[in-house]
């Protein structure tokens, strides 16, 4: 994984002093980072509080930044283990113990044809089943393509580590995904159910009133 | 992973190790052997190599651009080099009386200043943009106050505080700064820096306040402006806002006009203006407690 000399030289930057040169880095990164964290943790509001915790932290700790590993691998570790901390957080309380929920048919959507989207959000909702470390580490290789190395420098666990907790999402993933097939699907996608979908919804503008606000909005409004 | 179990087929976790290489050598070998009579196993052995390809597939989703302000926003307050929402904004003066400073008020029009002394009710913080103004307004208006003909929001808008703070504001930081913007008083660089503005800032005056709008520049120059972009936001004639902030909102360049929330008393709203302020205007509105 190659980050070339640019990355290390906006992070020299910001150590000198140059505080646009972090924001520059996390605008070259942050759309993948943004990726990880959600699919780790499985939901957009614990992602962006890993991402923002993760990036605060590097911004404040980036002179203990070696240059052993390539910036991008740094960034993913402290991302990940920010992911992976709030994941487990949110296991012990039981907010959303997504590894001990019981596997329940996927319910892909009610369209009858089984096509890309729906495999995606399949796909999407199958890793947000997975333990959150199985989830990181298939992730990190089968999604974003990190090689194994560079996934256990990220993970912080050995290689064989890594091929075993993906081994071990994939069959996991392979169990979930097997009722996508069109003869297999569960009676609530077939007679129309709902989709799960773990993408959030952009609110549409939508004429309001201010006698009906209830505070604190946040919708985009014209009158 | 080691004899074929009791079921006589291996499950998926063997074959997604087998397929990670995991296997040790002679179990691999004796899996291998059994996939070739085996179509069942065969058949999962597919299915785990198909996740591994569908995973692959997924979209290179984009971070969210709330989420990308939000971040970038607690990095920048993270810094030492002074956060874009503190200081600026929130430090509280004692208030000056900005338009005997003004670099504006000694080229004023003094037909202008005549006008609103004689009006008898402009004092404090009136500037030369609004003496400026009221000149062009009082003289197009058809339908003047009792104040001599003179808008009456030429008085009404004395009391609007001015800021510019250059704040970034997000959706997460407007409940908790928008109060201060009506509760302290704005000095120094955070306050409104007047230019001078022609007599014409307000282009139409007397229009219907349907058919008009007013730009950020002209509001900036124009008290009177903000006061009439308020009785548009508030669709009445008489709601003039409190504050008025002329600041960014998630990167991108906005005005937030704070006016009083109509039957809550403790609360405000903020409406923050990305376009200029017109009966079309794209707004995103808050209502926040006025204690924060």
């Amino acid at each position: 994984m190659s980050d070339g000399d640019d990355d290390r030289t906006l992070l020299a930057r910001h150590v000198a002093g140059d505080h646009a040169a972090f924001a520059e880095l996390i605008t070259r990164h942050q759309d993948r980072l943004w990726r990880v964290a959600l699919r780790t943790v499985g939901n957009p509001d614990d992602a962006a509080d890993a991402l923002q915790e993760a990036l605060v932290s590097a911004y404040r700790n980036a002179g203990s930044f070696r240059g052993e590993a390539a910036v991008t691998t740094w960034l993913h570790r402290i991302v990940v283990n920010a992911a992976l901390d709030i994941g487990r957080r949110r296991d012990r309380h039981g907010a959303s113990s997504l590894s001990d929920q019981q596997e329940d048919p996927v319910d892909v959507g009610s369209s009858s044809a089984y096509d890309e989207h729906d495999t995606a959000r399949a796909v999407v909702a199958g890793l947000r089943r997975l333990p959150h470390e199985q989830a990181a580490a298939v992730v990190l290789v089968d999604v974003e393509g990190f090689s194994v190395k560079d996934a256990a420098e990220i993970l912080g666990v050995p290689e064989g580590t890594v091929k075993s907790r993906c081994a071990r999402a994939r069959a996991r993933l392979a169990a979930v995904l097997s009722d996508l097939a069109p003869d297999k699907r569960s009676p609530a996608a077939a007679a129309g159910g709902n989709v799960k979908d773990p993408v959030p919804v952009q609110r549409q503008d939508a004429p309001t009133t201010r006698d009906d606000l209830a505070p604190p909005d946040d919708g985009d409004h014209a009158r | 992973m080691n004899d074929v179990p009791d079921t006589g087929h291996y499950d998926l976790d063997a074959l997604a190790e087998l397929d990670e290489g995991l296997a040790p050598d002679d179990a691999d070998r004796r899996i291998r052997r059994h996939l070739d009579g085996c179509p069942d196993c065969a058949d999962r052995l597919a299915r785990v190599r198909t996740t591994r390809a569908l995973l692959t597939t997924l979209p290179d989703d984009k971070i969210p651009d709330a989420v990308a302000a939000r971040i970038h926003e607690a990095v920048e307050q993270s810094g030492e080099a002074g956060p874009a929402l503190t200081g600026r904004t929130l430090v509280p003066a004692a208030a000056g009386r900005r338009w005997w400073r003004s670099p504006a008020f000694a080229g004023a029009a003094a037909a202008a200043v005549v006008a609103l002394l004689v009006a008898g009710l402009v004092v404090g913080n009136i500037d030369s943009r609004h003496h400026a103004t009221s000149n062009g307004t009082s003289a197009g208006s058809s339908n003047g106050s009792a104040a001599g003909g003179v808008d009456p929001d030429i008085i009404r808008s004395a009391a609007i505080k001015e800021w510019q703070t250059g704040t970034n504001y997000t959706p997460a930081s407007i409940p908790r700064l928008v109060p201060h913007l009506v509760a302290s008083n704005p000095s120094g660089s955070a306050a409104l820096q007047p230019t001078p503005s022609p007599a014409t800032a307000i282009a139409s005056p007397t229009a219907p306040l349907g058919t008009v709008q007013f730009t950020f520049d002209t509001m900036r120059q124009s008290r009177v402006a903000v006061a009439k972009c308020g009785h548009i936001l508030a669709d009445d004639q008489t709601t003039v806002p409190l504050a008025v902030d002329f600041a960014r909102f998630q990167g991108v360049e906005a005005v937030v006009v704070v006016l009083p929330s109509p039957g809550q008393p403790g609360f405000v709203d903020a409406f923050v203006l990305r376009t200029p302020c017109s009966a079309g205007a794209l707004f995103q509105l808050y209502r926040v407690a006025r204690g924060g």
